[in-house]
């Protein structure tokens, strides 16, 4: 019986650089649909139900997001594909769990964000951007913010990558800077497409800074501001927590982690030998970014 | 005959995206009773409402508090307590937007309900990117209540070995993190055991693929969906058009 | 009959050590593995029974799961690793169907997508490409030698440990399947921290393995 061969091929370049395209595409789509909801929102909101702007912020954010997705998920090795229902799953049960034993945040972000440290900004975008649109099978409010979630994910691999997780009181850090960005890139969606916000307590917020005159993309982008930034604060370090509590086999799997360091630690030995050059060519762009 | 999960799909997302651009009230309120009376006569209406329910009803008090209390675009005041401001403007600005949103999530809700989740991934099931995404939807919606019940255990564990939650965001978070910490442990290490035992069954292959679980299609059913597509196209490219066009 | 005599599954292992910058876990292993036979390992948890298993089953590769200096050979077909970035790399896909493998938690192999215990049979072969109606009949074959014929639309999570167990040994891919590899603790009478790993190699391709625990 003639075996087909029992090794891999390397992986064309032609395909990696393919998909290189449709990534600077998906952030391209995302920041020009939030430079264009803000410099057209006032003459929008005062019109009534402000529908074009609410198609602008779906189709725009929604299409980058999906572009980001079929720009990385195929490049994933199948290690991280297996991980991504996992932290779907986590971000969904964790902060059910954490609403209940900690404090009345919302941290929604806990699986995206382990993604992001352990294998990357690109897996940690796709990773944002699929448990929006697989929680909207339940909740299908949280769909629009698809692009912001990459986002998150896609910070939270950069920090990662920089070193932010190799010292523990970095990450919080981090946690601010992300949660400022992901405010207020998802404030116009609460504002065009839902007019407000999910929750009792923000929409008190908003109605605080409306009363003081200001738009209603302000106001929710003020209100994104104070509950975002202590919400990705704390999933920032709750990830550093869970990342350092895994034993290093199991994180140093990761290409991710060995390649830039991102965790303090003595560094992995037979490194200096083997520049883990398969991984990169299976991953592909996944690791550049 | 069966209708394919993806011309349902394709039917709520063009419904979904034509009440958005028509923004009409009279719209809204119908697609919201047409999505409600499916769910019924699906009989998936007694698992969609909770789940509806629990999303629209935040998001609608919210909506009533915004605008409801504070509209400084209002020019009808109704009544006034200091710095609150009720508006006619206002209230007719939250009726509308929380018609508009329930119509969308009903309708959304009404079609993830009673679609048939493996009906769809086979569907999906295509190499390349539509096979991956199918893969992390049917994982995701198999692992939900396998790792929820495996933290509950987890909890249960720890609290049979003398754990108790005291009051103080200290206590709490060391709770917390002796709960959190197993949990995740052990689903990265059954993670790394599935990704091999699915690589060692062809899950990377990059050759052609066929399906086992066969899923009904027919021409008229394809050619319905690329209609529903280019509707819901169709109306976002009117309603951008008017915009432009300074209605 | 020199044939019989040769290898089917061979592996000569300088050292392996994971990413993880500690010792390496298996060094000076020579293994080769005959036609026909049932080799048993017994050794302490942790003295990397099971690393050695999935190596020689493909579902630790060199390179992405660690560091091998030495080869592995399956079939006559030897690979040469050092560790370095001209080494092969291993296809899990196409080495998976002449070496079966079960995991101590049998359950993790379910693919955690399908319906039926059917279609998770057809897992692989959906994956290989099969015709659908080759597909029916491998997966009736399978389900019939696993007992499980009566289970092919139940959901694959009410599968006990042991009918998982057992699945690998009937995969669907069996007619070349030549080597089952598992690992699994000793009985009560033996020293508490140790445990066996097993494998078997067919005297013919896609011949069932002996009972086994």
């Amino acid at each position: 019986m003639s075996s087909p061969s029992l090794t891999l091929p390397s992986p064309a370049p032609a395909a990696v650089r393919r998909r290189r395209l449709l990534e600077i595409l998906g952030a391209l789509a995302i920041a020009a649909t939030y430079v264009y909801l803000v410099l057209n929102q006032p003459a929008d909101i005062t019109g009534g139900p402000g529908s074009a702007a609410a198609l602008v912020a779906l189709s725009g954010f929604l299409a980058g997001a999906v572009l980001l997705i079929v720009a990385v998920l195929p490049t994933l090795p199948a290690s991280t594909v297996v991980l991504i229902p996992v932290a779907l799953v986590l971000n969904i049960v964790l902060g059910q769990f954490v609403g209940s034993t900690l404090v009345p945040f919302y941290l929604d972000a806990i699986g995206t964000v382990l993604i992001a440290v352990l294998a990357g900004p690109a897996a940690g975008a796709a990773t944002g951007a699929l448990s929006s649109i697989v929680w909207s099978f339940f909740n299908p409010t949280v769909l629009p913010f698809a692009a912001g979630a990459a986002l998150i994910g896609c910070l939270a691999g950069l920090a990662a990558r920089y070193g932010l997780f190799r010292r523990f009181y970095l990450a919080p850090v981090a946690g601010f800077a992300t949660g400022i960005i992901g405010g207020v890139v998802s404030a116009p969606v609460a504002a065009f497409v839902f007019g407000g916000t999910s929750g009792v307590a923000t929409g008190a917020i908003v109605s605080a800074f409306r009363s003081m005159g200001d738009t209603l993309l302000a106001a929710i982008t003020k209100q994104a501001l104070i509950s975002d930034l202590m919400d990705k604060a704390i999933v920032f370090t709750v990830v550093a927590v869970l990342v350092y509590a895994l034993p290093r086999r199991a994180s140093r799997q990761f290409p991710f982690v060995r390649r830039h360091r991102v965790l303090a630690g003595k560094a992995a030995a037979p490194e200096a030998t083997r520049p883990d050059a398969t991984d990169a060519t299976v991953q592909g762009p996944g690791q550049a970014s | 005959m069966r209708i394919h999960p993806l011309t349902g799909l394709a039917a709520a997302g063009s419904a979904a995206v034509i009440t958005t651009a028509a923004a009409s009230l009279p719209l809204s309120v119908a697609v919201s009773a047409a999505a409600l009376a499916l769910s019924v006569a699906a009989g998936t209406a007694r698992r969609m409402l909770p789940a509806a329910a629990a999303v629209l009803l935040p998001l609608g008090l919210s909506l009533l508090i915004v605008h409801g209390l504070s509209f400084p675009e209002g020019l009808t005041v109704l009544a006034q307590w200091g710095p609150v401001r009720v508006t006619a403007e206002g209230l007719s600005f939250a009726l509308e937007r929380a018609a508009q949103v329930s119509a969308v999530v009903l309708i959304l809700l009404a079609c993830s309900f009673s679609l048939s989740v493996p009906d769809l991934v086979a569907a999906l099931s295509a190499r390349g990117i539509r096979g991956r995404f199918g893969f992390v939807l049917a994982s995701t919606l198999t692992l939900l209540p396998a790792i929820a019940a495996r933290a509950e255990r987890i909890r249960q564990a720890q609290e049979s070995r003398g754990l108790v939650i005291r009051r103080g965001i200290l206590h709490r978070a060391a709770a917390f993190r002796l709960q959190a910490v197993p949990l995740v442990l052990s689903l990265v290490e059954d993670a790394g055991t599935r990704a091999a035992a699915l690589e060692a069954r062809g899950f990377s292959s990059t050759g052609p693929r066929t399906s086992y679980r066969i899923v009904p299609d027919s021409p008229g059913q394809r050619f319905l969906r690329l209609v529903l597509v280019l509707a819901g196209v169709a109306a976002v490219a009117v309603r951008l058009w008017h915009y432009a066009g300074g209605s | 009959m020199h044939h019989l005599l040769r290898p089917v599954l061979a592996a000569g292992i300088r050292s392996f050590a994971y990413h993880d910058g500690d010792a390496p876990v298996l060094s000076g292993v020579d293994l080769a593995l005959a036609p026909g036979t049932l080799t048993t390992v017994l050794g302490a948890s942790g003295s990397g029974k099971t690393t050695l298993g999935r190596l020689l089953a493909g579902w630790l590769s060199p390179g992405a799961g660690g560091v091998l200096a030495g080869f592995l050979e399956l079939a006559g077909t030897r690979l040469e690793f050092d560790g370095s970035a001209a080494d092969p790399r291993i296809d899990p896909a196409q080495w998976g169907r002449q070496v079966g493998f079960v995991p101590q938690d049998a359950s993790a192999i379910l693919s955690t997508v399908k319906a039926t215990v059917a279609e998770e049979l057809a897992f692989g072969l959906e994956n290989a490409g099969m015709s659908p109606a080759d597909m029916r009949a491998t997966v009736e074959h399978t389900a019939g030698l696993l007992g499980l014929t009566a289970l092919l639309e139940r959901d694959p999570a009410w599968l006990s440990g042991g009918q998982l167990r057992r699945w690998p040994s009937a995969a669907p891919s069996s007619p070349v399947r030549r080597c089952l590899s598992w690992t699994s603790r000793l009985p009560r009478s033996m020293p508490p921290a140790s445990a066996k790993w097993r494998c078997w190699c067919a005297a013919s391709p896609g011949t069932e393995p002996p009972s086994s625990s």
